[in-house]
């Protein structure tokens, strides 16, 4: 037997179509207030409703916000204060420079010096260097943070939670089951 | 017994021209020299190594770079080896060189981590050389070492390494002691572990007493960074160690040997295996020694006697030797045929003579460990040094020489290879 407030949230989400969680809310009200995710879950046990995975995301571990921004910083200093520079790859010598604009320019290998005009085709980009322009450390890849912006704190990633999301729909099931309710 | 002089007589008498080939073929000359190195050797062991090397070059100097290609076990042991180092590098550096195992996730926890201090992921393979490369832009410490991802280092590997290091200022680089950690595992890792012992523990720290090695393994060498990053890094293609070292060399500078300093490797197990690793390295030691940096030649007027020694070593014990291999087929067919069983029962009979001759005081002063595998698979020890792995050679030379075969060498990625050898 279909409780009223059952029938009343599958209606919104026929309604709606799917019903998404708002990410800017923090985790225990990710959902319209008619729409709790206990709620939601309950309405899935009994095959009413199917959810559907909509993406994994960071949750800040302070405030329970999904609304974080990942940002880049030196592994050494925790600055922000970074520059990346192209590295490349001179094959025939397997130097490796770092050149900051249109390789095409550059006219001989920082290494063998060899002229490189008719030698394009044997420079490659091997990657980037990430300067730090505060402690002058250089380094592959810089430590990923996040930024919560509603409490307004950087958090290691290590510190972060990571959570499936996911978006509910009505079932087959749950349209009959709505349909019958509202005929009763 | 009179049967084994009888045989011995007729290797011995029936031509001296045969004879005479046989030894030189047959690497005893070499060996002898091996001999001869474990008196200078090791007395210079006794001598000049500190008792305690632990931080005998201060902590905090040394960095660690790691190439690995798909071999994320390799490389778990080298870490764990390098955490128990009695002198800690100051950096480890990992390069996933374009790896599609699990090299890369399980890295990158190692990285967040602390256990390493730096990852580099290039998306596509480069090849050792480069990988070495790119990874030496983030080397700010004064020494630099690198190792293959599956070495496992002895505890004071590095402390030991260090300490030659600082003894030798004009060093700019030093490898370390090689053993075949899988030694037991087969006849033939057993027999690659005798090689290693006469070849590396002995012929290399006599090589060094005259300042004339000619390659510094790239399982474990130790470099001063600002010397080889002026010099542009690790040479490009396969055989970049042996190149790397006599670049390093030519440049001037002394390259050093530390005998103490112990790293454990896998080596193949199985025939085939070991002679694809052998045609490699004996098509990249023909095409960089002979082709490349031709050591026929003197390099300067003024060439020291190490440079002189370490290019003869090459020319008259590796590569004349086994150019000379087929040579020996129509001196035996000299020998009447009646003789040739016993010529030939009668030379292997001398050879195992003279094997027991070298690796007796080898097996009783070598510094690694000796299992009892190796005392039992040594009578077949000259069968393999001087008949298999010389065969191998000369076709390596052959095909290097006629076909350019290291062209096909899967240890560099095509696209590389075909650039490095203009065909794109």
């Amino acid at each position: 037997m279909m409780q009223a407030e059952d029938a009343a949230l599958l209606a919104k989400i026929r309604a709606r179509g799917l019903v998404q969680p708002d990410l800017r809310a923090v985790a225990s009200q990710l959902y319209e207030s008619q729409a709790r995710a206990d709620h939601l879950w309950r309405l899935v046990d009994q095959d009413w409703v199917i959810a559907e995975p909509m993406l994994r995301a960071t949750r800040c571990p302070a405030c329970q916000s999904h609304e974080m921004l990942a940002h880049e910083r030196c592994p050494n200093c925790r600055c922000a204060n970074l520059l990346t520079q192209p590295l490349y790859h001179h094959i025939p010598c397997a130097g490796i420079f770092e050149f900051q604009g249109q390789i095409e320019d550059l006219a001989q290998c920082p290494k063998c010096k060899s002229a490189l005009n008719q030698e394009q085709d044997r420079i490659e980009l091997a990657g980037q260097i990430y300067h730090c322009l505060d402690c002058a450390q250089r380094f592959p890849e810089p430590v990923i943070e996040f930024w919560c912006l509603p409490c307004n704190q950087s958090h290691r990633l290590e510190a972060v939670s990571f959570h499936r999301l996911y978006a509910f729909r009505l079932s087959e099931a749950g349209e009959l089951a709505l349909r019958r309710h509202h005929s009763e | 017994m009179n049967s084994v002089l009888a045989a011995l007589t007729v290797f011995l008498g029936a031509n001296p021209l045969a004879t005479v080939v046989t030894i030189f073929i047959f690497d005893i000359p070499r060996d002898l020299l091996s001999l001869v190195s474990l008196s200078f050797g090791r007395l210079r062991a006794n001598t000049t190594l500190p008792q305690d090397p632990v931080n005998a070059a201060g902590t905090g100097n040394v960095a660690v770079i790691i190439p690995s290609y798909n071999d994320v076990e390799g490389i778990l042991v080298s870490l764990k080896s390098l955490r128990e180092q009695t002198q800690k590098p100051a950096k480890i550096i990992v390069v996933s060189d374009g790896c599609t195992d699990e090299t890369v996730p399980v890295m990158n926890n190692l990285w967040m981590s602390g256990t390493i201090d730096q990852l580099i992921v290039n998306d596509q393979r480069m090849g050792r050389a480069t990988c070495g490369n790119i990874a030496l832009q983030y080397v700010d410490e004064p020494l630099v070492l690198f190792i293959d991802c599956d070495t496992r280092l002895d505890p004071h590997a590095i402390a030991r390494l260090c300490q030659r290091m600082s003894e030798r200022p004009q060093a700019a680089a030093c490898s370390g002691n090689i053993i075949a950690g899988n030694s037991n595992a087969s006849i033939w890792t057993a027999m690659q572990q005798l090689e290693y012992m006469i070849a590396i523990d002995f012929g290399r720290e006599f090589a060094d007493s005259f300042n004339a090695i000619a390659c510094c393994s790239g399982a474990l060498t130790m470099y001063r960074r600002d010397i080889l990053s002026d010099l542009g890094g690790v040479s490009p293609g396969s055989g970049e160690d042996l190149a790397t070292t006599l670049r390093l060399r030519r440049a001037g500078y002394e390259v050093h040997f530390e005998a103490t300093a112990w790293a454990y490797t896998q080596v193949p197990e199985t025939l085939v295996g070991l002679i694809k690793q052998r045609l490699r390295w004996d098509r990249d030691a023909f095409r960089i020694q002979i082709l490349q940096f031709e050591q026929f030649h003197k390099q300067s007027k003024d060439e020291s006697l190490g440079n002189t020694l370490q290019r003869y070593d090459y020319i008259l014990f590796t590569f004349v030797p086994t150019l000379l291999m087929p040579f020996l087929l129509p001196i035996l067919t000299q020998v009447p045929s009646q003789e040739l069983p016993a010529f030939l029962v009668g030379g292997y009979l001398f050879l195992l003579s003279i094997s027991l001759l070298i690796l007796a005081p080898v097996f009783m002063t070598y510094r690694g460990p000796v299992s009892p595998f190796l005392l039992l698979i040594w009578p077949i020890f000259p069968l393999y040094q001087g008949v298999v792995m010389k065969a191998v050679r000369l076709y390596a030379y052959l095909s290097e020489a006629i076909w350019h075969s290291s062209i096909h060498d899967g240890y560099l990625p095509r696209r590389i290879r075909q650039r490095l050898n203009g065909r794109h």
